[in-house]
């Protein structure tokens, strides 16, 4: 699903997030990119949504290429992807529902469809009781929640998602967790920048640590390998 | 793209109720400028009208002496007849061309029966002829005996159809006019609705929209202000025509103009295609504004 190869992503500002990024994601795998902030967790993940362009090496997303991908190219990356942001990107003065089923409406879903899905997805993440609340009324981590089934909804092959349980307690955490789960079921490839350790517990996979703008692979929960 | 029109529809509608003060002011000026238009567009459509009612009677109008005798309205018949170019000729009494214009006032009829028995008209011939003889026609019609003088319509006709093509030239220049300044409106208008919302256009690139859907609202939302003022337009001149032109009937009773109701149900389509045609033009241009 992900293919990267001397990977480097340098700022007009001359900042290195990343270098030389060797990283192979396979379909349906579950992979953390854990490190401190700054780190370049963020950047990657935008690498992968096409936010951003590499400026060095090669990488290849479900097939696109994105050093040289054309508007059209990101647009169809970004229909097969969903993704969780840091600051959420929901839209304020809309409800849960409606931004949920923003996700949905784009694919060209027909809204009756749509709504059915969201809705499933909105309880799945314990939002059952909150569907018709303008966002920005809820709290923080009902926000996350929402961000996470708006990016869930569509059933993407690929999940990217930013520091998802950021703002979460023990329970959210959980419905995260058993989200990004059945996220796995559904073979659905996840790749969760986060440096929450109850997620890494909850619901294991294969974990990156990212230091310096270089990614290392840890084999286990404080055990760290030169990739 | 259909799967969402109803979605876009209630965008529009969202975003207009998000700031009404605005909308209302673009509507009532769009509804103004085109109103304007449809008052220059009527005058020429109107103008043409007249030419084309013109352009069915006699080219040339030959009257006759009061005195005239029967066998001399004869002879002129027949020399008339005889002239170049002539193509018909029809005698009208002078009871008839009372009647005619009993007929032509209409509802003012009383006017000319308060005269009490005097008919104020001459007898006279409607003489056809070819266009290009009617100035020899009428010449030649002048110089005979019994004749008290002649009206050449052709020299009028001449007349109000350069004034059509004017009032018609103008009209056009003044749609023209009106919808770049419509344009403009609507431009703003929606330049201010993306720009408030850019935040909003950026989430739906990052689902994957194509770059339609996020300015589909606007587009719909231009148009469909160009249209609600083109109706509202139209809408109006209904109001107002009939009023401008019983007052223009009541003032100039002898020409043979349409009842303002129609004049503006022949105004009104173009308002309205013009309203949202212009309306779309604008939000595509504010579009392209916002994609710089």
């Amino acid at each position: 699903m992900i293919h990267a190869r001397g990977v480097a992503k340098v700022y007009e500002n001359g900042t290195q997030a990343l270098q030389e990024i060797d990283l192979q994601v396979a379909a349906g795998e579950l992979v953390y990119v854990v490190g401190a902030s700054g780190a370049g967790k963020t950047t990657l993940l935008k690498l992968l949504l096409g936010m951003e362009k590499p400026t060095a090496g090669e990488l290849e997303v479900a097939g696109i290429s994105l050093g040289k991908a054309q508007a059209e190219d990101i647009r169809r990356l970004r229909r097969l992807t969903g993704a969780v942001f840091q600051d959420f990107k929901l839209i304020p003065g809309r409800t849960a529902l409606e931004n949920v089923a923003l996700s949905l409406r784009v694919l060209g879903v027909p809204w009756s469809e749509n709504r059915q899905r969201s809705l499933a997805v909105l309880e799945e993440v314990g939002l059952a009781d909150r569907v018709g609340s303008m966002v920005q009324t809820l709290s923080w981590g009902e926000r996350q929640r929402v961000a996470l089934a708006r990016a869930v909804v569509r059933e993407p092959r690929l999940l990217l998602a930013d520091e998802p349980t950021g703002n979460l307690d023990a329970t959210s955490v959980g419905f995260v967790a058993a989200v990004l789960a059945r996220a796995g079921e559904k073979g659905i490839t996840r790749v969760v920048a986060t440096h929450d350790t109850r997620l890494l517990e909850m619901l294991p996979g294969r974990v990156l640590l990212l230091e310096g703008g270089r990614l290392h692979q840890v084999a286990g929960a404080g055990r760290k390998d030169r990739q | 793209m259909f799967t969402n029109l109803g979605y876009f529809f209630a965008e529009a509608w969202r975003d207009a109720k998000n700031r009404p003060v605005a909308v209302i002011f673009s509507l009532v000026s769009i509804t103004l400028l085109l109103l304007f238009a449809a008052f220059v567009f009527a005058g020429g459509e109107e103008v043409q009208w007249l030419v084309g009612q013109l352009g069915e009677e006699t080219a040339v109008t030959v009257f006759l002496k009061e005195d005239v005798t029967g066998e001399q309205v004869a002879v002129l018949e027949e020399k008339l007849a005889a002239l170049e170019g002539v193509t018909a000729i029809r005698f009208v009494s002078q009871e008839e061309a009372l009647e005619e214009m009993n007929k032509v006032l209409g509802s003012h009829s009383a006017e000319l029966a308060a005269l009490a028995g005097f008919n104020p008209f001459l007898s006279y011939f409607e003489v056809g002829v070819r266009p290009e003889q009617g100035l020899a026609v009428a010449r030649q019609a002048e110089n005979l005996p019994g004749v008290d003088g002649v009206r050449d319509s052709r020299q009028t006709m001449e007349r109000l159809t350069r004034l059509s093509t004017v009032l018609r030239l103008g009209a056009l220049f003044t749609l023209i006019f009106v919808g770049v300044v419509m344009m403009i409106t609507i431009s703003h208008i929606v330049h201010l609705g993306l720009l408030a919302r850019e935040e909003e256009m950026e989430i739906y690139r990052l689902l994957g929209a194509g770059p339609w859907f996020a300015v589909m609202p606007f587009l719909l939302q231009g148009s469909l202000l160009g249209l609600a003022g083109g109706m509202l337009a139209f809408l109006l001149s209904l109001l107002f025509f009939p009023l401008l032109f019983s007052r223009l009937l009541a003032a100039l009773p002898f020409l043979p103009l349409r009842p303002g109701v129609e004049v503006a149900l022949a105004v009104g389509p173009v308002l309205v295609v013009t309203g949202l045609l212009f309306g779309l033009c604008g939000s595509l241009l504010a579009q392209s504004h916002a994609n710089h």
